[in-house]
């Protein structure tokens, strides 16, 4: 073939493919949608959801709000919340000038009217639906779940968003992404406190000594701990020496964080306090689980306790453990001679040997497990969570999986004691009660 | 997992281990292990029913299991076939007996299923909610992982 023929040839081919194009592009429009541009890049969203479109700015700022919420907006009488979509999916911004105007998209999911702010809008673009192809993975800026499919017209490839999906009901998965974003949103916050003051950035850096050093992660459980606990620090070193440098100096620092009567039976002062907190309980089965139990110390200690405090009841406890060493010789702890009390006595027994263990009507309330509590926790529901010093010392992903974990076993009418130095985050559902040294967690 | 369940499988794979293979057996450390677990070729299964519900695993590679094979047999084998995979499915069976023999005396009451032997590259084991012990035995033959995963019933 010469070259002449093959160009005639392209070119018709070109001509027949041109045709089809312009033949289906006339054929179907069946979709229209709304372009716009974030950092650069082209978006749309569906026409059908869009109700209109504005320019406002002046935002009234709601505090406690996730950091992409912009504000409320009055759009002729109705009060919409407006949402900023560059840091929702976190692409770069524009700093912003105080008064500027925004661009707005109004549109409607699920009969709620939302604003959202986009660096520009472009233009209403017709296409045929069928020409929307599926998202492919390497969109890295935004997160696949919110794109609903791709779309080329005239040269420009629009990411097609689904509104539905974005701010749509809350479903298990966005439960989910939230908490991701809380996790997310931790690390500013850090940043920002970076540039506030020096003692600030001290505490950070400790916090970051302790994760590696002890495996003690600060997070909203324990950070009013960690700050307050800096405090003290500060003043009995000299200045050069403030930072954890060794594994030693760690472990100083957390001293003051571990809980009372660690490792040790419960001496009755704080066995008394603790069963002033539990709530009268008339149920015939009580449940409890005792995460990262240990030697069994606190286990035996609970059984005594609850015995007392819940004699009509059968109880059981779910006592758990990682470190198999310790674990391993729970169910046959003895009890040291000067630990024996009053109230521990009507339930030991002494052996063969003259050293003293728990009778077996305390033996059958427990259940010592080699378990770790950030795999899967099958454990039945749950009337009292023992849990001290344990959420600390797990990052932060699976410290939120577990309580959350917490939050599913517990009962309603159930209580939740973590260590003396720990809480539940703040405005996460959960009520407290303090009693003394001791705060114990409800549901709300 | 009950504490009280973690020696006898220690104890039962470490003893059945030393009598039929000879020579010197290492205990790993002990660790628990949730998601998902590949299996290294030759795969032995009992499953465990009564006071507990469960499974126990024995899972090695080829050439271990030829290895073991062939010491238990006093013969050489080639290929892995029904002689082979009878003497691994033994092994499996003598360890978990012992073990439940063990238990029995201790008060827990349970039963076994007759073995099951699973061969091929690239598998996968996934029991949804359950949480393995995996004891890793090294032996001369190379290493054996017991992965156990029983709970009682609730």
């Amino acid at each position: 073939m010469t070259g002449v023929d093959k160009q005639t040839v392209a070119g018709k081919n070109e001509e027949v493919q041109d045709n089809e194009k312009r033949s289906e592009r006339v054929a179907v429009i069946d979709f229209k949608m709304v372009t716009f541009s974030l950092a650069g890049k082209d978006y749309a969203i569906d026409i059908m959801q869009v109700k209109e479109i504005a320019k406002a700015g002046r935002f009234t700022y709601v505090p406690n709000t996730s950091p992409f919420v912009m504000g409320v907006y009055n759009l002729r009488g109705d009060i919409i919340p407006i949402i900023d979509l560059r840091i929702f999916f976190n692409i770069p911004t524009k700093t912003r000038e105080v008064d500027a105007l925004e661009s707005m998209i109004i549109i409607n999911v699920d009969e709620q009217t939302f604003g959202i702010v986009v660096d520009a809008i472009d233009k209403v673009v017709g296409i045929s639906k069928s020409s929307i192809q599926p998202p492919h993975p390497i969109f890295g800026d935004i997160n696949i779940k919110y794109i609903y499919g791709v779309v080329e017209n005239q040269d420009r490839l629009y990411i097609l968003l689904d509104a539905a999906r974005i701010f749509g009901s809350r479903t298990k998965e966005t439960e989910n992404a939230k908490a991701e974003e809380i996790e997310d949103k931790a690390v500013p916050v850090l940043a920002k406190q970076l540039k506030q003051t020096n003692d600030e950035l001290d505490i950070t850096f400790i916090g970051d000594s302790l994760a590696a050093l002890t495996k003690f992660y600060v997070t909203s459980v324990n950070n009013q701990w960690v700050a307050s606990r800096y405090r003290q620090w500060r003043d009995e070193r000299s200045a050069a020496d403030v930072q954890l440098t060794s594994e030693e100096d760690a472990r100083q620092y957390l001293e003051p964080f571990i809980s009372p009567e660690s490792g040790v039976f419960w001496s009755d002062g704080y066995a008394a306090q603790v069963a002033s907190l539990l709530p009268a309980n008339p149920a015939k089965q009580i449940n409890v689980w005792n995460v990262g139990c240990g030697k069994g110390f606190e286990a035996y200690s609970l059984a005594v306790l609850l015995k007392d405090k819940y004699p009509n009841s059968r109880i059981r406890i779910n006592a758990n453990d990682s470190d198999l060493l310790a674990i391993a010789n729970a169910p046959m702890l003895t009890i040291p001679e000067n630990q024996i009390t009053s109230r521990y006595k009507p339930y030991l027994v002494q052996g063969v040997g003259g050293a003293w263990f728990f009778n077996q009507s305390i033996k059958d309330m427990i259940l010592f497990e080699y378990h770790d509590c950030t795999n899967q926790n099958s454990v039945p529901p749950m009337d009292i969570i023992v849990s001290r010093d344990v959420l600390s010392f797990l990052n932060p992903k699976n410290q939120t999986a577990l309580i959350a974990d917490f939050n599913e076993k517990l009962k309603d009418n159930g209580i939740v004691l973590l260590g003396k130095n720990e809480a539940m985050p703040q405005k996460s559902g959960w009520t407290r009660t303090v009693q003394g040294d001791i705060i114990v967690f409800s549901k709300e | 997992m009950r504490v009280e369940y973690i020696n006898p499988f220690v104890e039962a794979a470490y003893n059945i281990l030393t009598e039929v293979l000879g020579g010197e057996i290492k205990r790993g450390e002990l660790f628990l292990k949730s998601t998902s677990m590949s299996v290294m070729g030759v795969a032995a299964l009992v499953g465990l029913a009564g006071d507990v519900e469960g499974r126990v695993i024995f899972d090695m590679d080829m050439k271990t299991a030829m290895k073991i094979a062939s010491r238990m047999n006093n013969e050489e084998f080639k290929v892995f076939d029904d002689m082979a995979k009878a003497t691994i499915t033994e092994l499996a069976n003598m360890i978990t007996a012992q073990a439940v023999t063990k238990l029995h005396d201790l008060g827990f009451r349970f039963d076994l299923t007759p073995p099951a032997l699973f061969t091929g590259d690239n598998m996968e084991i996934s029991d949804h909610e359950v949480e393995a012990l995996i004891v890793p035995m090294e032996t001369d033959q190379g290493r054996v992982e017991v992965n156990v995963a029983i709970r009682d019933r609730m």
